[in-house]
């Protein structure tokens, strides 16, 4: 059995699980704070280590709980709600002027807005699949539901995000 | 150039068929500059995704974190001196039990032995009273016609005194 060490396996981590905790809270302090509390904690549960089979899907899943457990307090997600139902007011009323009118870095920003704005579960399957580039199994293990579930929402928000090119 | 196969690649993708190895290619492909007209809408897709991977925690987050586990280690285990007696207590602790178990140990085997003594002595002389009385038992037949002999004697010498 490998040795796990908090600096050369744990700690490389780091970013991914920002990355992860950024997607469900979008606010970079917030995740942040989620990113140490997660380290944290991982450090001082360093004796389950070995017992440990998939270190990675474990400290995401920590850092998922916590950041789901911040945006749940906070109530970020009925203020986030309220911003998804202007956006899609908007979208109705004012639609969005053609490609062309716009240069490519105003197009990215679009596309990641779009992103942000999809359902959490959405969102984080998303960020596990396409920016992490996990493995189905390794995402249904991390977010608690079946892949085919898995597949069911990354077809939904991918779909999402190609309609409203 | 023929784009047939990203384009079936496109496809199986937002059917989530594809593989992450095709992912990949996928991503490779649309990072280029010279994409033709009929592909460019989804260029954005992928260079946004590219560019959330890149997203990173600020410069000091590392050295903050090891602030905090250094601060929680040393609350963990809390520094304090302690005298070269206090270190050797428990060891002082166990030398008095083991000194009061061997006392105990000692004491309860002198009385056990000293019961022991008691009670062959008392089975002695037990059986010596034992062969005592017997053997008065034993003399009493013996005593008894010496008695009548005296008796006897007695009463002829006080026939002759007569």
């Amino acid at each position: 059995m490998k040795t796990l060490d908090f600096h050369t396996d744990i700690l490389p981590m780091k970013d991914r699980l920002f990355r992860l905790a950024l997607s469900i809270t979008l606010d970079r302090t917030e995740a942040e704070d989620i990113t140490q509390e997660t380290l944290v904690r991982v450090w001082e549960r360093r004796k389950e280590w070995p017992q440990i089979e998939n270190i990675q899907a474990w400290c995401m899943t920590i850092a998922r709980r916590l950041a789901l457990d911040a945006v749940e307090k906070a109530k970020i997600h009925a203020e986030r709600e309220a911003e998804v139902a202007d956006y899609q007011r908007s979208a109705i009323s004012s639609p969005a002027p053609a490609d062309e009118a716009l240069d490519r870095r105003q197009r990215v920003e679009a596309v990641r807005r779009l992103i942000s704005q999809l359902p959490e579960v959405q969102r984080t399957i998303i960020e596990l699949r396409d920016i992490e580039g996990l493995r189905y199994d390794e995402i249904a293990q991390l977010t608690g539901i079946s892949e085919t579930q898995v597949k069911v929402y990354l077809h939904r928000a991918r779909k999402k995000i190609r309609e409203q090119l | 150039m023929d784009y047939k196969y990203i384009e079936q690649l496109l496809e199986r993708y937002w059917e989530c068929q594809t593989t992450l190895e095709e992912e990949a290619i996928l991503r490779k492909f649309f990072a280029q500059d010279d994409l033709p007209a009929s592909l460019l809408p989804y260029r954005d897709i992928f260079a946004a995704e590219a560019e959330m991977a890149e997203e990173h925690l600020s410069d000091n987050f590392e050295q903050q974190l090891m602030q905090r586990i250094g601060a929680r280690q040393e609350q963990a285990t809390p520094c304090r001196t302690i005298t070269l007696g206090q270190r050797l207590q428990p060891f002082y602790r166990a030398a008095a039990i083991v000194a009061i178990v061997l006392t105990i140990g000692m004491a309860a085997q002198q009385g056990f032995d000293a019961n022991e003594q008691e009670d062959a002595q008392s089975q002695l002389t037990e059986v010596s009273a034992t062969g005592d009385t017997l053997q008065l038992f034993t003399d009493m037949p013996e005593a008894s016609p010496k008695a009548e002999a005296v008796l006897t004697t007695s009463a002829s010498d006080t026939i002759i005194i007569q």
